[in-house]
């Protein structure tokens, strides 16, 4: 009485959104629902509302959908790491996240350049890491 | 569709504190000076007051009951306190609007009061919920960072480039040469502009507002009382609120579908329709600006400009009077940060008359607006021509 009930609930947690950072790829939800794919932390869908929701590994390719180059250090620890590159990522299959340009890339970034996860660096850092892609 | 206070209620005066980076003042203080200016403009005593509506950003006011008090006002009948930032003044002023027009309160003060540069500085709090702690381990903790996304997405789709981002900048300090309230009343010329270091590129040290301390607020009260009033009324002609597509926070931007089309563009039909307006049909816009770039999409979003052609109509508007002039004051890139309250009042100083040596002259209508992103508010306003 009065609690929803779901066949599935799943969704990205920030503790398996995390721990997908760890395999070195990204925790991407599908809706069984309406197809809409998220990497939000969520337990429903951003786009329709269901908690049908199947998360899995996303290799974490992609393209950039913006970017912008920071030089001033907003906060202490990021003193000594500027100029560095924050991505808005459009992923392979539609879903966005955030993630950082690779501190060694000096190919300046292009309009929807395609980019490809850097595991390794990801699985080190804790946050996305990207270079471009090939 | 006939929202009951549109054309009914009225902006009856405004009031500012002296705007400072160290104002060695409280923010009870600075809100109290700044709501006694604006009841000493319409002479309307502190006992007509019984409503009272203010906004905030992670803690950083004081409670809009406790300005009251120290107001020495009595019996209040309605109080608004909203925790959304910039999205709020243009709203709060609505729902005080909508207070009044249901008889909830008669005459209501909206205010914003702040240390926004010697105090809690906006957006260096870290926010409960998903959206910070996806971005602050990245570094993308500021809002220049995350408005520059936008900034950045905005040309790569329209071709624009950092001369009309310049044009933003440009057009703010030339406008503040007349403001005495402004703190950045330098002019600057483009060369000045690429001269000013990059802090979130493509946004340099002149993209962005400047932050101050101190406080302004605005009388809300039906026309008719307003009529009675010292000053001319800026009547509430149309209003809206709308939020497109939010996801975890304000700053994060993860699902919204177009960053080159902010809430506003969602919104303009019914925000003009309802004024029986078009944009190009009033005098000033005083508009939210807290980066160039939001300027410029909120130039685009209510239509004042085609897409793509802010930059263009910002560099003509300061030469071409026929055009609606954009943020007499130097809006909140030269005037100072006080989250958009202060530009909702250029806009009724405007109207009314009142707006001293940045008054466009034969001004009969504003728009205003508050944010610039997945959501945010707005006022058309227009001068009264009733008993005064």
């Amino acid at each position: 009485m009065g609690v929803i009930r779901e066949a599935t609930v799943a969704g990205v947690t920030m503790a398996n959104f995390r721990a997908a950072l760890g395999r070195g790829c990204i925790a991407v939800a599908q809706c069984a629902s309406c197809g809409h794919q998220q990497a939000i932390p969520s337990e429903t869908c951003f786009n329709c509302g269901s908690g049908q929701l199947t998360v899995r590994d996303h290799p974490g390719g992609g393209r950039v959908f913006s970017w912008v180059v920071n030089h001033y250090a907003f906060a202490p620890e990021l003193v000594g790491q500027t100029p560095y590159t924050v991505l808005l990522v459009t992923l392979d299959g539609g879903s966005r996240v955030y993630g950082r340009l690779a501190a060694d890339v000096a190919k300046p970034m292009e309009a929807d350049m395609p980019l490809a996860l850097d595991a390794g660096s990801t699985r080190e850092h804790g946050y996305p890491v990207y270079r471009p892609a090939g | 569709m006939d929202r009951g206070y549109h054309g009914r209620v009225a902006i009856a005066s405004a009031g500012m504190t002296a705007l400072s980076q160290n104002s060695g003042r409280s923010v009870l203080a600075l809100a109290t000076e700044a709501c006694r200016s604006a009841l000493a403009a319409a002479g309307l005593d502190r006992r007509e007051v019984d409503g009272i509506a203010s906004f905030s950003i992670y803690n950083d006011s004081v409670p809009a009951e406790s300005v009251a008090g120290a107001l020495g006002i009595r019996d209040l009948s309605y109080v608004m306190d909203f925790n959304q930032g910039g999205q709020s003044p243009s709203f709060m002023v609505m729902n005080a609007a909508m207070a009044v027009h249901c008889g909830l309160a008669k005459s209501v003060l909206v205010f914003r009061a702040l240390n926004g540069r010697s105090g809690a500085r906006v957006g260096r709090v870290q926010t409960s919920g998903g959206g910070t702690e996806l971005r602050y381990p990245i570094g993308l903790i500021a809002y220049p960072q995350v408005q520059a996304l936008w900034a950045r997405r905005y040309m790569i789709e329209t071709g624009a480039t950092e001369r009309d981002l310049a044009a933003a900048a440009i057009n703010a300090r030339a406008r503040a040469t007349k403001n005495p309230r402004a703190l950045a009343r330098k002019p600057i010329t483009e060369e000045d502009y690429f001269k000013s270091p990059y802090v979130a590129e493509p946004y340099r040290r002149l993209d962005c507002t400047v932050e101050v301390d101190g406080a302004c607020a605005v009388l809300v009260t039906s026309l008719e009382r307003a009529r009675d009033l010292k000053l001319t009324p800026a009547v509430i002609r149309s209003s809206g609120w709308h939020s497109h597509q939010f996801d975890l926070d304000m700053g994060s931007f993860l699902l919204y579908d177009e960053m080159t089309k902010n809430f506003a563009f969602h919104m303009r039909d019914r925000l003009w329709g309802e004024a029986g307006m078009s944009p190009g049909d009033v005098d000033v816009a005083s508009l939210y600006d807290c980066f160039t770039g939001v300027l410029i999409s909120n130039i685009e979003a209510y239509g004042l400009s085609e897409f793509g052609g802010a930059g263009d109509f910002l560099r003509r508007q300061q030469t071409d009077t026929a055009l609606p002039q954009i943020n007499p004051s130097g809006g909140l890139l030269a005037e100072g940060y006080l989250h958009g309250m202060n530009i909702v009042a250029e806009a009724v100083w405007q109207v009314q008359g009142e707006a001293g040596p940045t008054q466009v002259a034969g001004c009969e209508s504003a728009l205003t607006c508050s944010a610039g992103a997945l959501s945010g508010s707005a006022l058309v306003l227009t001068r009264d021509h009733g008993r005064h």
